[in-house]
C-alpha cells in the first residue's frame, strides 16, 4: 500500500525531475567559469553534507572525522592516477570505494562507541591519519602532491561527476530513509537500547550507514582533489572539511533534503565574499552554526515550511 | 642509554603526567556533572594560555601571578558559556551539546588567530630554565611545576566537593536530578557554577601548558584528545582516575617520543587512546566524582 503511493507520488514528478535535470545539465553549457567554479562547489558540499546530516540527525551517528574520507579519497585518485597510471574517472571511482572500504574497517574499532565517544574516537582517528600521511614519503609526506594529470581537465568536465554526486547523495538518502536499513537507522537514532532489544542489529546499521555515507564523502574528495590539482596531509585532512559539512547541514536544516540545498548555497557565497580572509569564514561559520544550534535547531528550512504549512513526504 | 637516563625519563614522564592529569580535570568535571564532553575544552586551555600571554605581556608580572587575573575571567566565560549555550541545548539530545561544543572550538581557534596570528607563544620564564639535580635525576622545572599544580588542584577540588555545599550540591545533581530538586537544588544554577569551576581549573591548566609547550591558536584540539583519553582511561567524572590516566598518558607521551622518535610521538599516544577507547569504551577504571 505504501510502496503503491510512493510510486505514483513519483509519477507525479518524473516530468520535473527530469526538465530539472536537463536544465542542470545545459548549465556549464552557458553560465561562465566563474559560476561553473561555484556550481561544482555547491555540488561537493550539498553531497557531502546531505550524507552528514542524515546520519547525524537520523541515526544519531555524529562524525567529527568526515576529513579522513576527503583526504583519502583526494590522496587515492592523485595516487592511483599518478603512480599507476589509472584513467582519472576511474581513479575517482576506485578511490572512492577505497574510501568506503575504509569506512568499513573504520566501523569495527569505532561503532563500537556511542553519541560523543564515536565523534571523538573518529576526530582521533583523522588526526592518526593527518600524522600519519604527515610522514609518509611515498605521498610527499608534509609537502604533499601536486596532481600533474588533472592540470587538462576543464571545469565543464567537473561540473558533470560533481552534480552526478549531489544527486547520487539525494538519492541515498531518499532511499537510505525508506528502506528497512532506514528504519532500523532511525529507531537507533530515537533509542539505540530499544532498537536493540527489538531486534534490530544496530552494529551492521551503523556500518552500512557510515560506509555509504562515506562512500559519496570520498567521490567528493576525490572529484575536489580534480578540481584543486593539489594535496598536503594538512589541509587534506583538516577538520574545517567537517565543519564545512556541519554548516551546510545545520543551516538549512540537518536531515532533511532540501536544508542543504540553502546551506550550500550560503556556504558558497560566503566563501566567494570572505574569500581572502581565510580565518574570518571559519569564524563566521562558527558563530553562525552556533546561533543556528541554539536558536533555531530544525534549520532555516525547518521554519520555512512550518511558517508556510509546506507539507512534503519526508525527509524532504 | 644507559639505565639512570631511562629512569630519568620515565621519571619525567611521571612529572609530565601530573600536567596531563590537570589538564584533564575541567574536562573530568565537566562529563561528571554535567554529563557533557565538552570539545572546547582544550582551545578553552588555549585561550587562557593566550589571555595569560596579554597579561604577562602587559603587565610584565610573573606567570604563575597571571593567574590571579585569568582564573576569575575564565570562571566568568564557563559561567556564561553554560548559562547560555550548554543549558539551553541540553534539553534537545545527546547530540546537540556535541555539535555545540564542536562549533564554539571552531570560534576560539579563529578567534585566536584574529587576534593573535599564527606565531608561536610561549609563557616560559628564565628561572623555569635552570637545571635542577635530585638523586642524580634531572626533573624539568616545568614538569615539576605542572606535576605541582595538578596535586594541589586535586586535592582543593577534592576538598571542595566533600566539604562545601555547593560541591555537594555539584555532585548530588548527576548523581539524581529528580532527589537534587526536591531538596530545592536547581540544577541549572549549579551547572552554571560546575561549569565555571571546571573553566577555573582550565585556566590553571592553561597556563601551566602555556609555560611547558609553545602554543598557536589551533593547539586546543590536542589537549581536548589527550585529556579525553586521560579521562577515558581514569573512568568518566573520576578525579582519581584522571589522576592515574594523567600519569599513563604522560608515560605514553615520553616513552613514544623514546621508541619512535618525536614525530610519531603524538600519533603513538593518540593510537594508545583509541586502543583503549577500542578494548573497555567504559574506561579502565570506572567510577564516579
Amino acid at each position: 500500500m505504501e510502496e503503491e503511493f510512493r510510486m505514483a507520488n513519483l509519477k507525479n514528478y518524473y516530468t520535473y525531475i527530469v526538465i530539472a535535470l536537463a536544465f542542470l545539465a545545459s548549465l556549464p553549457l552557458w553560465v561562465g567559469g566563474f559560476l561553473r567554479d561555484a556550481l561544482i562547489l555547491f555540488f561537493l558540499y550539498l553531497a557531502a553534507a546531505e550524507v552528514w546530516g542524515f546520519m547525524a540527525k537520523h541515526a544519531g551517528i555524529v562524525s567529527l572525522g568526515q576529513q579522513i574520507f576527503m583526504g583519502v579519497g583526494g590522496y587515492a585518485t592523485a595516487v592511483l592516477c599518478m603512480y599507476y597510471g589509472f584513467p582519472l574517472w576511474a581513479s575517482v571511482i576506485i578511490a572512492g570505494l577505497f574510501g568506503a572500504g575504509l569506512a568499513g574497517v573504520l566501523s569495527f574499532p569505532l561503532l563500537r562507541l556511542r553519541g560523543v565517544y564515536f565523534s571523538i574516537g573518529t576526530f582521533l582517528a583523522a588526526e592518526i591519519i593527518r600524522l600519519f600521511f604527515n610522514s609518509w614519503e611515498f605521498v610527499g609526506a608534509g609537502k604533499g602532491l601536486i596532481f600533474k594529470d588533472a592540470y587538462a581537465i576543464s571545469t565543464t568536465l567537473i561540473y558533470y561527476p560533481a552534480l552526478a554526486i549531489g544527486i547520487l547523495s539525494i538519492f541515498l538518502v531518499y532511499f537510505l530513509y525508506h528502506s528497512k536499513l532506514g528504519f532500523g537507522l532511525r529507531s537507533i537514532g530515537a533509542d539505540e537500547d530499544a532498537a536493540s532489544g527489538l531486534g534490530v542489529n544496530t552494529f551492521r546499521c551503523k556500518a552500512s550507514c557510515f560506509t555509504l555515507a562515506s562512500l559519496i564523502t570520498s567521490l567528493v574528495g576525490a572529484v575536489n582533489v580534480v578540481h584543486h590539482t593539489y594535496l598536503n596531509p594538512t589541509s587534506a585532512f583538516s577538520i574545517s572539511w567537517t565543519v564545512n559539512f556541519l554548516f551546510v547541514a545545520v543551516i538549512g536544516g540537518a536531515g532533511t533534503i532540501i536544508g542543504p540545498f540553502i546551506g550550500s548555497t550560503i556556504f558558497v557565497a560566503l566563501g566567494y565574499l570572505l574569500s581572502q580572509y581565510l580565518g574570518l569564514s571559519l569564524l563566521l561559520e562558527g558563530l553562525v552554526v552556533l546561533a543556528i544550534l541554539i536558536a533555531i535547531p530544525e534549520g532555516v528550512w525547518g521554519v520555512i515550511s512550518r511558517k508556510l504549512k509546506v507539507k512534503l513526504k519526508p525527509p524532504f | 642509554m644507559d639505565i639512570l637516563s631511562f629512569v630519568n625519563l620515565i621519571f619525567n614522564g611521571l612529572l609530565l603526567g601530573g600536567l596531563f592529569a590537570l589538564t584533564a580535570f575541567g574536562l573530568s568535571v565537566f562529563a561528571g556533572i554535567m554529563r557533557v564532553i565538552n570539545i572546547a575544552h582544550g582551545d578553552f586551555a588555549i585561550l587562557a594560555a593566550y589571555l595569560a600571554f596579554s597579561i604577562i605581556d602587559f603587565l610584565k608580572i610573573d606567570p604563575f601571578l597571571s593567574l590571579l587575573i585569568v582564573a576569575p575571567i575564565m570562571f566568568v566565560i564557563g559561567y556564561l558559556f553554560q548559562k547560555f549555550t550548554i543549558n539551553r541545548v541540553l534539553p534537545m539530545g545527546a547530540n546537540q551539546p556535541v555539535l555545540v561544543t564542536f562549533a564554539l572550538s571552531i570560534v576560539i581557534q579563529n578567534l585566536l588567530l584574529l587576534l593573535f596570528t599564527a606565531d608561536a607563544r610561549s609563557l616560559i620564564t628564565p628561572y623555569l630554565l635552570t637545571n635542577i639535580e635530585l638523586f642524580g635525576l634531572n626533573p624539568s622545572p616545568r614538569y615539576a611545576a605542572g606535576f605541582i599544580s595538578a596535586l594541589i588542584v586535586f586535592a582543593a577540588i577534592f576538598i571542595f566537593f566533600k566539604k562545601t555545599y555547593l560541591g555537594k550540591a555539584m555532585r548530588a545533581v548527576p548523581f539524581d536530578s529528580e532527589a537534587a530538586k526536591m531538596i530545592g537544588i536547581k540544577s541549572d544554577v549549579v551547572y552554571n557554577y560546575a561549569a565555571g569551576l571546571a573553566m577555573l581549573v582550565v585556566a590553571i591548566a592553561g597556563v601551566l601548558l602555556g609555560i611547558t609547550f609553545t602554543f598557536y591558536p589551533d593547539t586546543g584540539p590536542v589537549y581536548v584528545l589527550l585529556s579525553f583519553g586521560v579521562v577515558v582511561m581514569g573512568g568518566l567524572g573520576s578525579l582519581k582516575g584522571s589522576l592515574v590516566g594523567g600519569f599513563i598518558m604522560g608515560e605514553a607521551l615520553v616513552l613514544g617520543g623514546f621508541f619512535f622518535g618525536s614525530r610519531f610521538q603524538l600519533m603513538f599516544c593518540y593510537l594508545v587512546i583509541l586502543i583503549i577507547l577500542y578494548i573497555k569504551p567504559q574506561g579502565l577504571f570506572g567510577g564516579r566524582v
